[in-house]
């Protein structure tokens, strides 16, 4: 019982924060997305109603949406098979390692710029598709979620592959040699053991990799500004800011709000499912 | 024959191998290099990206000419640049400072005391680390407007600080401290503090240095939060001053990236170590 | 307590660090810790040496706005201090000066003498006079006499009996010359004095004048004849010969006038002199500005006496390019050579071209006492009108013939943020003084930052920073 008091002067500081800047502020931006813009008036779920039936609002949703289903995927299955390549390495696993991590080690800013370079229309990768005879097309303004697809994959890849990693650790290598002695072989191995062991490192990797999607706005916004050209990458990320930057609050609060409702809902969904599997194995 | 399609699948394996962390070298070898390129030739190379003219853009592996010239011009005759420079420092490094003095705390009170509402508050604190910026972005600017700190260094090292995302990556390794070596060290007698301080900080520096050099990685990237809160373009870090040059002075702008990256690099390759360990602890459920 | 649990740290940590939390440092790890080090130091360093450099490479410049202003022209010179007027004396030739007692700068009233004849040519001088004045009159009367009038025609007898008269007084006069003559003859030579010549002198006057008159005589007996000649034959042309002659005749009578009344005036003056034996005094209150005579001279005539009377003024030269603006009433401070501190506030009330042909500008001083000649510098300060863009002199840079421009610093956007470049402006001058320079509206704006100064040498498209 002691326990309490000491653990909560260790919390203090942290929680004492965390009520200033997120709660207390969360529940005056709840508060405000019911109410008017100036004269504060209760309006219910107007803003609401604006905020859905917003063009730019459903047009980001449907983006980043549409983004997150295509990436994340990819990014794990990418990042799952390095994983499991360099698991069984040895001898340079080291190395490859560290040059997977170094996307990771690099700002966006800086890379930025060679971005730009590479998928401009006269940029690199035209350049070296017109060696094939493939003509190129301008990857910035017609294909900027392809692009940024690229971007995210190559920053990620090595991340994620890492959590792989952590996970196939986790994995006793005494099932394997079991398996072996069954007669089972490599794709056997993966399919029945590797992967249900990593069940619950997939709903981790999920997550987090969802959360570096948000982070992607940084690229779309350096490079493309905050009206990309290309509709497609316009984002969430890029509606808040627009509305930030014209002071929209009310419908940013509302915004906002939903927004943290789906990303709570979908993390009480996971963790239940992480119970449930977890309470099964 | 076995034997052969396991070399060769090795080998494939290797290939592949080779190739992707090509790619994903070799951008980083691109910026570094190019940095040592000469006015005339980033512009040669450069110029039907930066002006948009016709013609294919170049990016020799390494420079023609190569040349310090670029790295003198930021370095010695732009004093500004510097500015920019230290302000990233300045809003990276205090916020590391406090992420250490309140996320550290934090995590270990999550990880060795029992208390209510334990579970509810960590299940909130991993909603917060997940959540995108942008949906706490409207309150934290409405708290750092009323705390007048908008357009200073303080409204981007204050909400850091208090981030709860080391809070989560510090709690795993404090976890996996051996309760036995705690109880023991009760049974003699030792506070809490002291047991914090003198068992919990140094077996736990794995952690909290995982945390900080993936808070850093994290911070020197920081780009939506000076977007938003700073207006003074003097207080920008350079997050922000990079991309904004401007095609004539593009030929500093590799120098510039190179500038920036450098500590992040460094600072990976020196931790890396913590640095997996900080990602896979993340991954790795209780 | 503490040594335990050390101790158990240790054992502890060790177990931990075998566990499955190796933390090797690999080389690499360690080079780039170092490298990470050396890199926030060498920031550090080229922070300060970026710093220093620009300090030292980027030129600090000062800098002023174009505004509304009245430009102002000096015009600054030396001068004497003189009196308004000059009154100059007459020195009469011809005559000995005894004593000199006044000397250029001595102030002198009406009582103050001046210099001081010899009084025995004095003397002389008025004796010859006076002989001159009767020989005058003499002539005078003699001409009156030969008067021919048309109206009243003298008859031609009559005019024979004057012929024959005159002839008797020219012998009567000879006679008397020729007597004075054989008179002194007797006497010795050495004992003939100025007396005696001036006698003898009249007495040939006296012959001269018989001469003539025999002369007039005989001029009138042949009027009379042709007047008789024509009186018989009505001759208009001949009546217009004698009438010229009546003329001429009047005029030498009017002309003799005249030579009297100004011998009568020289007498006079010499009398006066005479009664104050030979002293002159000044007829004029005031300063003695020049006085070339000598004394033990005789003096020739063109000796000048100048007087300067009135008030006081400056009398300063000037090169007319300089003085802009300057006109009658202009005000003017004057600092004397030696005077007050304070400066004389007047104003100019001449402005001509003096004796050498210089422009020489003339001020009133307040009175007071100062001293002639003295020097004293003026300075003039007129404004010009009012200009809508004037930048100081030191702005302003020539680059070629009556071809100007300015040094403007402008604001270039650069990544790092606003530097300033030194751009060159052309302007076109419309109007100088001798700190500032008025430039035609339309190159510059009030709000530019036009470079006055800068700490080293700066050309168009240098980085400057205002200090």
């Amino acid at each position: 019982m002691n326990q309490t008091k000491t653990a909560w002067a260790f919390l203090a500081p942290s929680f004492l924060g965390v009520i200033i800047f997120v709660l207390l502020p969360f529940g005056d931006v709840f508060r405000r997305s019911f109410s008017e813009t100036i004269t504060g008036r209760y309006v219910g779920l107007d803003n609401y109603n604006t905020v859905v039936h917003n063009e730019a609002f459903k047009q980001a949703v449907y983006n980043t949406t549409r983004f997150i289903i295509t990436c994340v995927p990819l990014l794990l299955v990418l990042s799952l098979i390095l994983s499991v390549m360099i698991f069984n390495l040895g001898k340079h696993k080291d190395l490859f390692k560290t040059s997977f991590l170094i996307p990771m080690a690099i700002p966006v800013s800086s890379a930025v710029f060679l971005w730009k370079v590479v998928f401009h229309q006269n940029g690199l990768l035209n350049a070296l598709l017109s060696k094939f005879g493939i003509e190129g097309c301008d990857w910035l303004n017609t294909k900027a979620f392809p692009v940024l697809v690229f971007t995210y994959i190559w920053k990620n890849l090595g991340y994620d592959m890492v959590l792989w990693l952590a996970g196939l650790n986790g994995i006793s290598s005494s099932l394997y040699e079991a398996a072996g002695v069954d007669g089972a072989n490599s794709w056997n191995k993966f399919w029945y053991i590797t992967l249900p062991g990593l069940f619950t490192t997939v709903f981790i990797v999920t997550v987090l990799s969802i959360l570096n999607t948000f982070k992607v706005f940084r690229e779309a916004y350096l490079i493309a500004g905050p009206y990309p050209s290309d509709d497609s990458i316009y984002m969430l990320q890029h509606l808040f800011n627009n509305w930030f930057t014209s002071l929209d609050i009310q419908k940013m609060c509302a915004a906002a709000i939903i927004v943290a409702f789906v990303v709570v809902t979908v993390i009480m969904i996971l963790q239940q499912v992480d119970k449930k599997i977890g309470g099964e194995e | 024959m076995k034997k052969l399609f396991f070399g060769c699948i090795k080998r494939l394996r290797i290939g592949i191998l080779i190739i992707v962390a090509l790619l994903m070298v070799l951008p980083l070898w691109f910026i570094i290099t190019g940095s040592f390129m000469g006015t005339g030739e980033f512009q040669s190379n450069f110029q039907p990206v930066l002006d948009n003219t016709t013609g294919k853009v170049s990016w020799p592996l390494l420079p023609v000419y190569p040349t310090l010239r670029s790295y003198v011009e930021l370095l010695l005759d732009s004093p500004k640049f510097f500015v920019v420079f230290w302000n990233s420092c300045k809003q990276v490094f205090p916020s590391l400072l406090g992420q250490l003095m309140i996320a550290v705390p934090a995590a270990w009170s999550f990880a060795r005391f029992k208390f209510r509402w334990k579970k509810a508050l960590f299940t909130l604190y991993i909603i917060l680390m997940v959540m995108p910026y942008q949906v706490t972005m409207v309150s934290t600017y409405l708290v750092l407007d009323r705390l007048n700190i908008l357009d200073s260094h303080l409204s981007i090292i204050l909400p850091a600080a208090f981030s709860t995302f080391p809070v989560f990556i510090m709690f795993k390794f404090f976890k996996s401290i051996p309760e036995s070596l705690i109880e023991a060290a009760r049974i003699d007698g030792a506070g809490e503090w002291r047991i914090f301080w003198n068992i919990g900080i140094p077996i736990g520096s794995v952690g909290i240095l995982s945390a900080l050099i993936l808070d850093f990685l994290e911070l020197w990237n920081a780009m939506e939060q000076p977007l938003n809160f700073l207006k003074t373009k003097s207080l920008w870090p350079l997050t922000l001053y990079l991309p904004g040059i401007s095609t004539d002075k593009a030929g500093i702008t590799l120098v510039a990236s190179v500038i920036m990256l450098s500590p992040a690099l460094l600072l990976f390759l020196y931790g890396q170590k913590y640095l997996e360990q900080g990602i896979m602890v993340s991954g790795l459920n209780e | 307590m503490i040594h335990r649990l050390r101790e158990l740290l240790h054992s502890e940590y060790g177990k931990v660090l075998s566990g499955n939390k190796k933390v090797k440092k690999t080389s690499l790890s360690r080079v780039a810790g170092k490298i990470l080090m050396i890199f926030f130091v060498i920031m550090l360093l080229f922070t300060i040496l970026s710093r220093a450099i620009e300090s030292i490479t980027v030129a600090r410049v000062e800098v002023d706005n174009p505004r509304r202003d009245i430009l102002t022209h000096t015009l600054m010179g030396t001068g004497q201090i003189a009196m308004a007027e000059e009154e100059a004396m007459n020195i009469l030739p011809d005559y000995h000066i005894d004593k000199v007692y006044v000397s250029a700068g001595e102030a002198v009233s009406t009582k103050t003498i001046l210099y001081q004849y010899r009084v025995e040519d004095l003397q002389n001088k008025y004796n010859s006079i006076n002989n001159e004045i009767k020989k005058i009159h003499n002539q005078i009367e003699i001409a009156v006499d030969q008067f021919a009038s048309p109206a009243s025609l003298l008859s031609l007898q009559q005019a024979k009996d004057n012929l024959s008269v005159a002839r008797a007084k020219l012998s009567e006069v000879q006679a008397d010359y020729e007597g004075f003559l054989q008179e002194n003859k007797k006497q010795p030579l050495g004992e003939k004095n100025a007396e005696f010549n001036i006698d003898l002198e009249g007495k040939l006057e006296a012959v001269k004048a018989a001469k003539e008159a025999v002369r007039i005589a005989e001029q009138a007996v042949e009027t009379s004849n042709l007047q008789y000649n024509i009186s018989k034959q009505g001759d208009t042309d001949k009546i217009k010969s004698i009438n010229k002659s009546n003329k001429i005749t009047e005029l030498t009578i009017q002309g003799y006038r005249l030579d009297l009344r100004e011998k009568e005036k020289e007498l006079k003056n010499v009398n006066t002199l005479l009664n104050t034996s030979g002293k002159v005094t000044s007829p004029f209150k005031g300063i003695i500005s020049h006085i070339s005579l000598v004394e033990g001279k005789t003096t020739m005539g063109d000796e000048l006496i100048k007087i300067g009377v009135g008030y006081y003024v400056l009398k300063g030269e000037f090169v007319s390019k300089q003085a802009v603006n300057v006109e009658i009433g202009s005000k003017v401070k004057i600092t004397i050579a030696g005077g007050p501190e304070d400066k004389i506030s007047t104003k100019v009330s001449k402005l001509r071209i003096n004796e050498k042909g210089s422009p020489e500008l003339v001020a009133v001083l307040p009175s007071g006492k100062y001293r002639m000649g003295e020097g004293a510098q003026f300075k003039i300060m007129t404004q010009s009108e009012r200009y809508d863009q004037c930048i100081p002199i030191q702005a302003l840079h020539e680059s070629g013939k009556n071809e100007y421009y300015v040094l403007v610093t402008r604001e270039h956007e650069d990544i790092l943020g606003k530097i300033l470049i030194a751009t060159r402006v052309k302007v076109d001058i419309i109007g100088k003084s001798d700190s500032m320079v008025a430039v035609k509206e339309g190159a510059l704006s009030q709000k530019d930052d036009v470079i006055t100064d800068s700490s080293k040498y700066i050309n168009d498209g240098d980085k400057v920073r205002i200090s």
